[in-house]
């Protein structure tokens, strides 16, 4: 009797998944003596030569639904079947490219879950001295974030009245025209029917999904001006167009985060984050922005 | 450890060909043999860098004689090996390897030979400090090697469980801080296993040697390898000739030495897990049927194991065993003093 197990069921192309037929024994129940051939595609075609190795690692190539078929022989040519069906899913194809028709910058862009993202962060507007503050005057301002392990990648970092562009009840914020800036319920949807241990080969730097969330072109900064400018780190957050004003002095921002180390492994979305030197003058927290639209 | 397992599979590799090509003037059987990889790779996850020894029998289509005079036949300088962390199925940490040394003895029947590679991250850099601070079986199920060979060859790869017991040591009643191993009491090491693990208790002694001048040494040794261990507490008696045998075995001889003097050792405890166990018991079983095939990579040969330790350090040598050390039988050429 044939008998057939994987691992894992579902992944993505690069994965190499086990394919296992040790269990299968012959009409007297004897593991002893079989060999082994495999059909990865269940097309009648047999991959691999009878061999008496009883596991093979195979990597499916092109997404989809792929049933694999092992032939079970004895000494005597008896021979029985088994399957399994296994998932894979790929690369995003759905890659393109924005122009700010503002600045005249180009973006790249994915399509991913019904909305076209920015793969990049925004890095739009006058950029200041990050000992300035982004004040409501018309101007959008930015402090420029450079990580010096990341050399290749500059970016706009924005206190999130100035990200809102000081309008908090209109989406796009400073984002170019016909984009906005995603609320909490539109960073959710990546999380849709998703395993979180599984966001960073999907959303990190260079995941298959290619919307590079995590270290590589993404930065936070925090501006604490009595001694220190602007600090850049990779546990990397993007406002949100989300709030909740609690009173003077006191307001929750919504800020994703993608966080692949620590204590948490993945991606997570903190609801609400609470900022008590919000209206500070002299603390200011900047971060980066991804803006969106519908598909 | 390492040493002696990597000999191991490379003694099985080449009697092999000693068996096959001892013949082969008359009858080569191995030409056109396929390549086999020989894999060994026993880390603690917790280490600041793992690395993986990768080597092959023999493969090609020239007689198994002539390829191992070659270097380049032998190792895998080119493989890609990537090692994941797995948690409900899905991966959730992956490291690549570089290559890091190709060692090769010259010879034909050369005793080391294979590429070393070292792992590009470690675990701890992924997961933060509290993965060190609690048992990383709880970070993820699975840890799985795949190797690549770049051509349309058949990926090697292996699993393995997380589920590795970390050891804790029971300092003896007596001698807090002392290894008093000459003691009318034997020197109890207590600990504590959930599983038959393969437990080995190793030393690493410290001293003075004074030749032209004074430098300071340390060695390292195995005082028991494979300890017979039960679920629940286990009680290791150290043999006090059993150490000094050990240890005067692991300490160089030189003529120039004018005397030794002790500084200090540690004990420590090492287990590994169950690949690592199955794999001692199958290789280095006394009795005849000892040979059996063991393996845990698909498409290749050799180890994959989890491995820990905890460590007693710092410890002093009692007067008594000074005193043992300085004039018994096995270490009184060392030329160490009693004070």
């Amino acid at each position: 009797m044939a008998i057939c197990s994987v691992f894992p069921t579902v992944a993505d192309t690069s994965v190499l998944f086990e394919l296992d037929a040790s269990k299968s024994v012959n009409n007297r129940g004897f593991r002893s003596g079989l060999s082994y051939r495999w059909d990865f595609e269940a097309d009648g075609i047999w991959d691999t030569d009878r061999n008496p190795e009883s596991g093979i690692g195979h990597r499916f190539l092109v997404p989809g639904m792929h049933k694999v078929v092992v032939e079970v022989s004895d000494y005597a040519g008896i021979a029985d079947t088994a399957s399994v069906v296994v998932s894979t899913f790929g690369r995003n194809q759905d890659i393109s490219t924005m122009t700010d028709p503002r600045d005249g910058r180009v973006y790249r862009i994915a399509k991913f879950r019904g909305y076209w993202w920015m793969c990049e962060n925004l890095n739009y507007g006058k950029v200041i001295d990050p000992m300035e503050n982004q004040a409501n005057n018309g101007i959008v301002e930015q402090y420029h974030g450079v990580n010096p392990s990341f050399t290749d990648t500059v970016c706009g970092l924005y206190d999130w009245r100035e990200a809102m562009n000081h309008n908090y009840l209109h989406q796009q914020g400073i984002c170019p025209p016909g984009w906005h800036i995603p609320s909490m319920t539109e960073w959710n949807v990546l999380l849709e029917g998703f395993p979180m241990l599984y966001a960073t080969r999907l959303y990190g730097f260079n995941g298959l999904a290619e919307l590079n969330l995590q270290t590589g072109n993404t930065l936070t900064g925090f501006r604490e001006s009595d001694y220190y400018v602007v600090s850049l780190d990779t546990n990397n957050g993007f406002w949100t167009s989300d709030y909740i004003w609690k009173g003077p002095g006191d307001i929750q921002l919504g800020e994703v985060v993608f966080h692949p180390r620590g204590s948490t492994v993945g991606f997570w979305i903190s609801a609400h984050r609470y900022e008590e030197f919000f209206l500070r003058a002299d603390l200011i927290l900047a971060k980066t922005l991804r803006c969106i639209k519908e598909e | 450890m390492k040493k002696p397992v990597i000999k191991t599979f490379l003694l099985f590799s080449f009697l092999g060909l000693i068996g096959v090509s001892s013949c082969s003037d008359e009858l080569d059987i191995l030409t056109g043999a396929e390549s086999v990889p020989v894999v060994y790779c026993v880390i603690d996850v917790r280490d600041s860098v793992y690395k993986v020894l990768l080597t092959k029998t023999f493969a090609g289509d020239r007689s198994a004689y002539e390829m191992a005079k070659d270097p380049d036949v032998i190792s895998f300088k080119n493989a890609k090996i990537t090692m994941e962390a797995w948690k409900s199925s899905y991966p959730i940490w992956s490291t690549e390897f570089i290559p890091v040394s190709d060692t090769r003895d010259s010879g034909i029947f050369a005793s080391d030979a294979g590429c070393s590679f070292a792992s590009m991250e470690v675990m701890g850099d992924f997961f933060g400090q509290p993965f060190y601070e609690s048992t990383p079986d709880r970070w993820f199920e699975y840890l799985r090697i795949v190797i690549d060979y770049g051509d349309q060859s058949n990926s090697t790869y292996a699993r393995i469980n997380s589920n590795l017991d970390h050891p804790s040591i029971t300092f003896p009643v007596r001698g807090y801080n002392t290894f008093n191993i000459c003691d009318t009491v034997p020197y109890r090491i207590q600990f504590y296993s959930s599983q038959k693990l393969f437990y080995d208790l190793g030393c690493t002694f410290r001293y003075s040697e004074e030749s032209n001048d004074v430098t300071s040494k340390s060695i390292d040794f195995s005082i028991c390898s494979n300890i017979p261990v039960q679920t629940g507490p286990t009680t290791y008696l150290i043999n006090q000739s059993l150490f000094f045998k050990r240890l005067a075995q692991s300490i160089p001889d030189s003529d120039d030495v004018v005397q030794r003097k002790f500084i200090s050792l540690d004990l420590r405890l090492f287990v590994a897990s169950q690949p690592m166990k199955v794999f001692m018991d199958t290789y280095f079983s006394d009795n005849e049927n000892g040979y059996q095939l063991w393996n845990c990579f698909h498409n290749g040969i050799g180890l994959f194991a989890l491995k820990t330790s905890s460590v007693l350090d710092n410890l002093k040598l009692d007067q008594r065993s000074l005193d043992t050390l300085a004039s018994g039988s096995y270490t009184r050429d060392l030329k160490f003093i009693k004070w």
